[in-house]
């Protein structure tokens, strides 16, 4: 059920993807999506493709998790590989029944988009895998650190959502906790009429609310314990520090790029 | 006492009352007057019923509640001063109720290493400070783990090394078992004590559990905003009824010994544990035939 | 016919999954009707998966619940009435509380199962007096209360359905000696009054002694012993095993028993001890 969500797991490991300087592989990731969005046929998006896969197996995440945090999004690819088969206009004609006409651009399309979709979810999943939620918020705040001359408060951004991660799996099981205790006592969410379930949610979101706000007061509490005044004069310690690998990582992503915008051109052939 | 090299106390109140506002305008009275004096290196537990006041003395040893009334002193500082508000959370640390909801990062030394941060000390003396304090409290080979995943015991035990981690020379923990099954308590009571004994960290201890107090060397008995008893496990735990009449237990042991010198049989006061007593039922026998 | 058995109950975590747990494992028990019975356990043993088995909140993966001899998962209907059949009280059930009013708290449960106004009204003032919870509190906000009779008026909720059998997860976790008491003698005092069957989930071998008849002991998702108090106690060593620990008056009179002292050395509770001395002494024993 909801403990099965995989996205935003750390899968602990010492790979090169691991080892990489969070702030370049965030960055990397984000050129990555980007380039998912830039490519235009299937040689681009076959080279996307094969990068994926080699880095999956750099990584050492076992091909399991990875198909994993696919599953929540399973729904959403056939959904849009249908819409595209069905609406897509144009191109060879290959059957149709009733009002639909299945083409072979549209075949062609659903794949692209669905492969597309497919890519984007490894890739990204690829970084929360291999970086600790805290490395990855450390990167953030530093990636984001520009924005301060905004006056946006990027320390406080970075913590409430180093904060939200960790909360995420102890509010999960209070959510299980509550549920069940409330099914004791005979609650059914399960049956009747859109109203009534929703409001057979009253006796699960209020004990969760108030439990939640005990929580926030009683953290501030232990926070400010442990001297917690903001972002200013704290140091880490984990210090994050670009090195060789890094730099080669940046060197690879660009020639990547350049790679997508060449198998654009489509200058190999056309389909 | 006349001994000259006489420490210094680390904490001190000095005719201490606090109030909270309550929802109809009036205030109610938490604390009443209370004067204590803790030594460094002392290992106290304070009992006391749910309401008698003992969670708000702890938070007054900090500076997270500052007294109305009165002052509190903490290592020659007072709590009322605000510009030394770090300092004196760096002299006492605190460990609280439920384990949960005070673990900040999500994964164990990125947890550890918050307190220090927050102090701007320098990332290698960091790394070291954390990972010493997770060998003190025996989660080293923990420090890549999720802290959810881990029992209650061992969660607590990380908060635990958060404080070491700041290097304070003062523990309050306020109920730290009290969320534990027997395992994770006597987990987490074993490490305090070691710490105690191993460091000369001064421990406050907050608890209901008898047998943690009767290990400790000075009890505190609060009821009603009061300090009623203070004195050794063995004196706190000979007046039974006293004990009883806030509300609190004592060990089965004491309460056997009491029950039977009330019924006439010679036992002497204030037995702490089964060896104890056992050795006394055995005398007392003796001496009949 | 007992009032509650199950049959090779098995439970697995996470089936299909490389994380696959099996949180019990071949579980067969039965509990007599007007029985009181306690659970012990380490956490994580599976005793919390086990009593969620017996009012249908989870399903078993393999193996039976029976509710007076009815297999509860038999139909939809069947496991909802086992639901209101068999109270089950969480740990900390005070987290519950969600309605605007103690009383209406307290009547949610009745109120699910479908029963008249008039019949919910009789039950709340019933199941608030069963725990003491003064009639001037019931219309106050259940944030309103102190800890301990938040706890309590959770526990109402669910005595409030009537159950024939009410399981309680650790009742007492997180209070002082004197709720805790509270607490303990309430649940007697229902239990007599109703002739209910109670189930006490604890970690408290003293509380245990004290109130239940009989224990079950699971250890690694299995159940490893069943028997008296006297049956489960005389085994220290593997109790001590499991991070559970016989009473402080045990040992006492094992340290007598074994210096030689003619005493009984089954004894489990301080009453049980306080009168085997006064025999030894030749006093009165007070009755």
């Amino acid at each position: 059920m909801i403990r099965d969500i995989t996205i935003g797991r750390y899968f602990p490991g010492n790979s090169l993807l691991h080892r990489l300087d969070p702030r370049m592989k965030t960055l990397v990731v984000f050129a990555m999506i980007i380039m998912l969005f830039l490519c235009k046929n299937f040689y681009s998006l076959g080279l996307m493709a094969l990068v994926i896969f080699i880095l999956s197996l750099i990584s050492k995440v076992p091909l399991k998790m990875l198909l994993k945090s696919l599953k929540p999004l399973i729904f959403i690819v056939i959904f849009t590989a249908v819409l595209n088969i069905f609406y897509t206009q144009g191109g060879q004609e290959l059957f149709k029944f009733w009002i639909f006409k299945v083409s072979d651009k549209g075949i062609y399309t659903a794949v692209f988009m669905a492969t597309r979709i497919i890519l984007l979810v490894t890739v990204s999943s690829l970084l929360t895998y291999t970086t600790t939620p805290t490395s990855l918020t450390d990167a953030l705040e530093k990636l984001m650190s520009p924005l301060k001359v905004f006056k946006i408060e990027v320390h406080t951004i970075a913590m409430m959502m180093t904060l939200a991660l960790r909360f995420i799996p102890t509010l999960i099981e209070e959510i299980d906790r509550i549920m069940n205790a409330q099914k004791a006592r005979g609650a059914d969410w399960e049956s009747g009429s859109l109203i009534s379930r929703a409001k057979a949610l009253i006796p699960i979101l209020v004990p969760l609310f108030i439990s939640s706000f005990r929580r926030a007061y009683e953290l501030a509490f232990a926070m400010e314990c442990r001297c917690y005044t903001g972002g200013q004069g704290r140091t880490r310690m984990k210090q994050m520090k670009m090195r060789f690998p890094d730099f080669s990582t940046a060197a690879f992503a660009l020639l990547l790029f350049s790679a997508i915008i060449l198998l654009n051109l489509n200058f190999v052939g056309v389909i | 006492m006349q001994d000259s090299n006489i420490k210094n106390p680390i904490i001190e109140f000095v005719d201490v009352s606090f109030s909270y506002e309550a929802e109809d305008d009036g205030t109610q009275k938490v604390l009443d007057k209370i004067n204590l004096s803790i030594k460094p290196g002392e290992f106290i537990c304070i009992l006391g019923h749910n309401g008698s006041g003992k969670s708000t003395l702890a938070k007054l040893t900090n500076a997270i509640y500052v007294p109305q009334k009165g002052r509190v002193v903490v290592d020659g500082k007072d709590t009322a001063d605000e510009n030394l508000v770090n300092d004196i959370r760096q002299t006492v640390g605190m460990v609280f109720q439920n384990p949960d909801n005070q673990i900040v990062a999500t994964i164990v030394e990125d947890d550890v290493a918050f307190g220090p941060e927050n102090l701007g000390v320098a990332p290698e003396e960091i790394r070291q400070r954390v990972d010493k304090a997770l060998k003190d409290v025996g989660m080293y080979d923990y420090r890549h783990h999720e802290p959810h995943k881990l029992s209650g015991g061992q969660k607590q035990r990380i908060a635990i090394a958060g404080i070491l981690a700041m290097q304070t020379k003062c523990m309050v923990l306020d109920e730290p078992t009290a969320m534990l099954d027997p395992v994770g308590r006597a987990e987490v009571f074993e490490t305090v004590m070691r710490l105690n004994k191993d460091f000369g960290i001064t421990v406050i201890f907050i608890t209901h559990f008898m047998e943690e107090a009767v290990k400790a060397e000075r009890v505190l008995v609060m009821d009603d905003g009061k300090i009623v008893q203070d004195g050794s496990p063995r004196e706190v735990f000979s007046d039974v009824q006293k004990i009883k009449s806030v509300g609190l237990d004592v060990p089965q042991a004491s309460e056997l010994c009491y029950r039977l010198r009330k019924a006439g049989i010679d036992l002497p006061p204030g037995m702490l544990d089964e060896e104890e007593c056992a050795n006394a039922i055995i005398k007392a026998a003796e001496d009949i035939s | 016919m007992p009032i509650i058995s199950t049959s090779g109950l098995t439970h697995v975590y996470g089936e299909n999954t490389p994380f696959k747990v099996a949180a019990i494992n071949d579980i067969s028990i039965e509990i007599g009707k007007g029985e009181f019975v306690g659970i012990i356990g380490h956490t994580g043993s599976g005793k919390s998966t086990l009593i969620q088995h017996l009012n249908g909140i989870l399903k078993p993966s393999a193996g039976k619940v029976f509710l007076e001899g009815k297999d509860i998962w038999e139909n939809k209907k069947s496991v909802r009435q086992a639901r209101f059949k068999v109270g089950l009280c969480f740990q900390y059930p005070e987290y519950q509380l969600f309605e605007e009013s103690v009383y209406k708290d307290i009547a949610f449960g009745p109120k699910n199962m479908g029963l008249s106004e008039k019949e919910i009204d009789k039950r709340v003032v019933q199941a608030a007096e069963y725990v003491g919870l003064a009639a001037s509190l019931l219309e106050k906000s259940p944030f309103d209360l102190s800890g301990g009779e938040k706890r309590r008026a959770a526990i109402a909720g669910v005595m409030a359905m009537q159950p024939a059998v009410l399981i309680l997860d650790e009742p007492t976790a997180g209070l002082d000696p004197r709720g805790r008491d509270k607490i303990l003698n309430l649940i007697k005092d229902y239990r007599e009054s109703t002739g209910s069957t109670v189930v006490l989930v604890s970690h408290s071998m003293e509380d245990v002694a004290k109130y239940v008849q009989r224990v079950l002991v699971v250890r690694n998702s299995r159940l490893e012993m069943q028997g008296s108090i006297k049956d489960i106690y005389s085994k220290g060593e593997l109790l001590k095993d499991m991070g559970l620990d016989v009473p402080q008056i045990t040992k006492v009179f094992e340290i007598l028993q074994g210096k030689g002292l003619d005493v009984r050395g089954d004894i489990f509770t301080l009453e049980e001890g306080f009168n085997e001395l006064l025999k030894f002494f030749g006093k009165e024993v007070s009755v």
